[in-house]
């Protein structure tokens, strides 16, 4: 590439980021047009035909008018539109340094835009990258306006790239010291964060639950060790069930649980914005305290829930505390009496049922038990494709289908427990989770999803799973140690990017303080380092020191060669010495071709022909292209074949 | 040799940036998005970054002017400036050297290595002059700010007069024209005469000398005795018109192989040939006051 071309294209590729990092706000039509876009790059390094100023501008206005039009076009979506209309418009025209400096401040603000919606730790690497790109772009650019920046090329780049790093570094420090407030001011400017998918206020029954096949993290949550069995993590609890809706209507009291038995498992929780406003814990929680954006605690309800007075379109962090068993045994006669609902139209069928399940003396447990049993046995089986269920979605599946997922099971047996008196209700949450060993924490996908019961036993609440859910049997991924780090950095970049507040600012300069200052207590200053199994990984140790060495041997090999290759010339010496012909390196192409031309003046023809190309294209004013370079390297192949030829003669 | 403190001036784009730059960092302390704080850090590192590579850029550098042997007022003269990289590692790009009179630019300097810059400069008087200060200035790395010193060296030197043709003395040219077709070494006798100061000692003749008791030169009709003097007359108005025709008939004698003198109110130069003498007779036009 020509280093002319060079700020053109880190455009290009600056816009080919910002798309990337806005793919999912884009509709893909919108996409697919910018992408389509990428062909006018032609245009400027090859056609240069350009349409007049005067129908650009005119197509700029038509258009961003045309987008006030568009359906489901918010303020954000908005601004994203006009900014995509500027940039493509420009790339129609012709790329002065003006306009380019112009597309640079454009693809800057579609990045700046992006951060309202895109919180991922990729996005975090495509600006590193958009970074590095775009100031190789303005260096040349630079350069460009000053004087011809061919001889500038490769100090020129590395030069950009070096202080890409260095930039990358010494704005993690201005991160960490730019002023933080603990206040929004002017609503953000009216923009907010998207709500992920997610747990919902109320469960349809009838409708596939997206939640189900989506992998995205719900959260993570790290603890001091994994536990023994999968784990349950506590979120919404149903009381009341309608028209194949399980709903929250009761207002639950405060109350000040306290674990009775000695083990409290502490986590702290990364949770991903949803559309809820429910914390989710470590079955059965007893506290919860918000550590970030702001710190607050969040007093538990009766239920043993946690809810938000708004719902939470922000990556939130907060502490948990749970108990092993449920902390509060209460049932007041108002509670007693919602649990015990049972719609209308399911009382006579569910008693019906009831009548050749169990005996209504039989103490709770036990019909708990002939229940599950009940559920657990064929024809009952968990299914997530179903057809769409017509009717009363759990007498569909209770009398007729007897196929459904957790949601059905745990609905059943809820409205069953119900109407033989026992108190029970619907609880929502995820099961499970994938141990991080590297970082000790779970990590909670929307999949792990699920749905089980409480139930009065006459003295406290017990859980009971009517269907435990099929774990995702392990697969076999490769580069497990990989992905695992990666997770690892996705939570720490939540952690310490997007969760980093003023609160935490002032704990870092607070420790920051302690550190420097003379006092004794040093070892307040603590970073986690991640737990790493460096034992189970030893044998690989020598194969990770001969990867790299040979890693370093190719690349000095690469480069060697490389610039071996580019000088036919000496790809000629090199290939004459190989056959035995003395050549010293001052001695020049004319002089060996003499040389040999008593030996082999055949070959000495040849290599006089080769000098004559060589010589003017790469001192004189022979412009150096890909047919002559190809015609050299013809010739060098003909002299090799030539010497192989002669050898075998005289030998 | 002089170096002024460094001087920063902001360009437009620059000007642009440090606005973005703060519109960016109040979103963010507004919203309180990590992001938009993350970019608004990016691009203060970059600043900053952008400032100390442009310093780094200017330091430890060395000039050396070199003025040609010949300079004419008025006329186009070039100048080279050797720049020499005193830094170990960094190498220096984009150099610019702006004059009153120019402006020449050096993309890119290695480190420990010199290189020259060439800068097409025009004196407008003749007479002893100064080089002119230079502001030695970079836009490097991104454009944003042009950083730079001015340059000062009091290193004096002769220009001459801007040289003005003008037809050459009859005698001179019809001379010229006779001797075109002459061989050297066959010139004819033309008559002895005594010694004048300036007369090369090849021509004497001895024989006459010792009888006369005094020198005596042999006169040629061919180049061997070419003598001209110039002189300056006195009370000319336009003096600087003489002096440029001066100067481009002593360039142009001396040219042709004629021994040439300079004479004036106060100073006798006698016909002479040589590099020397044309340098002497050019010099003392330059300072010619009159």
């Amino acid at each position: 590439m020509k280093a002319k071309h060079i700020p053109i294209f880190c455009a290009y590729i600056g816009f080919l980021l910002a798309i990337l990092v806005l793919k999912e706000e884009l509709p893909l039509w919108c996409e697919g047009i910018c992408l389509m876009f990428f062909i006018t790059i032609v245009n400027h390094l090859k056609w240069k035909t350009y349409p007049s100023n005067l129908f650009l501008n005119s197509l700029a206005i038509a258009l961003i008018l045309l987008s006030f039009f568009l359906p489901h076009t918010d303020i954000f979506m908005l601004s994203l539109y006009v900014l995509f209309i500027l940039i493509l418009i420009k790339f129609l025209g012709p790329l002065k340094p003006r306009d380019l400096w112009q597309v640079y401040t454009l693809n800057l603000f579609l990045f700046s835009a992006a951060t309202f919606s895109n919180f991922k730790l990729s996005f975090g690497f495509i600006l590193i990258l958009f970074f590095w790109i775009t100031l190789i772009g303005i260096c040349f650019l630079t350069a460009q306006q000053v004087t011809e920046p061919a001889i500038l090329k490769r100090p020129l780049f590395y030069f950009a790239s070096g202080l890409s790093i260095t930039a990358v570094l010494v704005a993690m420090l201005f991160f960490i010291l730019l002023p933080r407030s603990p206040y929004t001011f002017f609503l953000g400017f009216g923009f907010s964060h998207k709500a992920k998918t997610g747990f919902t206020e109320d469960i349809d029954l009838n409708g596939i639950q997206e939640i189900r096949t989506d992998s995205s993290v719900a959260f993570r949550a790290i603890m001091s060790c994994s536990l023994k069995s999968p784990p349950y993590w506590r979120g919404m609890v149903y009381d009341t069930y309608q028209n194949g809706r399980w709903q929250i209507r009761l207002t639950p009291q405060k109350i000040k649980p306290s674990c009775p038995d000695s083990n409290i498992y502490h986590q702290t929780i990364f949770l991903e914005p949803y559309a809820g406003k429910t914390l989710f814990a470590l079955n059965y929680p007893l506290a919860i305290n918000i550590t970030a954006p702001r710190v607050f605690p969040i007093p538990p309800l009766s239920n043993l829930t946690f809810v938000l007075n708004r719902h939470i379109f922000q990556r939130i962090e907060y502490k948990a505390s749970s108990c092993p068993v449920f902390p509060v045994a209460h049932l007041s006669a108002q509670e007693k009496l919602l649990y015990l609902q049972v719609p209308q139209n399911l009382k006579g069928p569910l008693d019906k049922l009831l009548q050749h399940l169990i005996d209504k003396k039989d103490p709770p447990s036990v019909i708990v038990k002939k229940l599950v049993n009940f559920l657990q046995k064929p024809p009952f089986k968990s299914q997530f494709q179903i057809p769409k269920i017509e009717g009363e979605p759990v007498l569909t599946f209770l009398f007729k289908t007897h196929k459904g997922w957790c949601e059905h099971f745990a609905s059943a047996l809820a409205l069953l427990l119900r109407s033989a008196g026992i108190p029970a209700r619907f609880v929502g949450g995820y099961y499970g989770g994938t141990w991080n060993n590297t970082g000790n924490y779970y990590l909670v996908r929307q999949k792990d999803a699920h749905a089980w019961v409480e139930y009065w036993n006459g003295k406290n609440w017990q859980t009971i799973d009517p269907i435990l859910p099929t774990l995702e049997v392990k697969k076999t991924t490769y580069f497990p140690f990989f992905w695992k780090w990666l997770d690892y950095l996705r939570l720490r970049w939540y952690a310490y990017v997007i969760n980093y507040d003023f609160a935490k600012q002032r704990r870092l300069f607070y420790r920051l303080k302690q550190f420097f200052s003379p006092s004794k207590n040093k070892s307040y200053w603590q970073v986690k380092k991640p737990d790493f199994e460096w034992s189970r990984y030893k044998r690989y140790k020598w194969l990770f020191v001969g990867v790299v060495c040979l890693g370093w041997m190719g690349f000095v090999i690469y480069f060697l060669f490389k610039q071996h290759k580019a000088n036919l010339f000496l790809c000629l010496c090199e290939l004459l010495k190989n056959y035995d012909y003395n050549i010293s390196p001052n001695q020049g192409g004319l002089e060996i071709a003499d040389m040999i031309n008593k030996k082999d003046p055949e070959l000495s023809y040849m290599v006089r022909r080769f000098v004559e190309i060589w010589y003017p294209m790469r001192y004189g004013r022979l412009i150096r292209d890909r047919s002559k370079t190809k015609h050299l390297k013809e010739l060098l192949k003909q002299i090799k074949s030539h010497l192989i030829k002669q050898k075998s003669i005289w030998a | 040799m002089r170096k002024s403190r460094f001087r920063v001036k902001i360009t437009k784009p620059g000007a642009f940036f440090v606005a973005l730059t703060i519109m960016l960092g109040v979103a963010a302390v507004n919203t309180g998005n990590n992001l938009i704080y993350l970019i608004a850090a990016l691009m203060l590192s970059l600043m900053a970054l952008s400032g100390l590579s442009s310093f780094l850029n200017l330091v430890g550098l060395d000039f050396k002017i070199e003025v040609p042997e010949e300079t004419y007022a008025s006329r186009r003269t070039l100048l080279t400036i050797w720049v020499k990289n005193r830094k170990p590692y960094l190498p220096s790009f984009l150099l610019g050297i702006n004059t009153p009179l120019g402006t020449t630019w050096l993309p890119y300097l290695p480190p420990k290595k010199t290189m020259p810059m060439h800068l097409w400069v025009s004196f407008p008087k003749r007479g002893w002059q100064k080089l002119p200060e230079m502001m030695v200035f970079s836009y490097f790395p991104l454009y944003f700010f042009s950083r730079g010193f001015k340059y000062f060296k009091e290193q004096a030197f002769v220009v001459y007069p801007k040289p003005l043709s003008c037809p050459l003395p009859s005698a001179i040219f019809h001379q010229g024209q006779r001797e075109q077709g002459r061989q050297k070494g066959r010139e004819e006798f033309r008559n002895l005469r005594e010694w004048v100061s300036g007369d090369d000692l090849r021509y004497v003749h001895w024989l006459a000398t010792a009888r006369l008791n005094k020198f005596v030169i042999k006169e040629y009709e061919g180049g061997g005795t070419k003598n001209i003097i110039l002189s300056i007359p006195s009370g000319t108005k336009d003096i600087e018109l003489h002096l440029s025709r001066l100067t481009y008939l002593a360039n142009t004698l001396f040219k042709a192989g004629y021994a040439v003198g300079l004479k004036t109110n106060s100073l006798y130069l006698p016909p002479k040939r040589g590099l020397q003498q044309r340098k002497n007779i050019l010099k003392t036009l330059a300072l010619y006051e009159g």
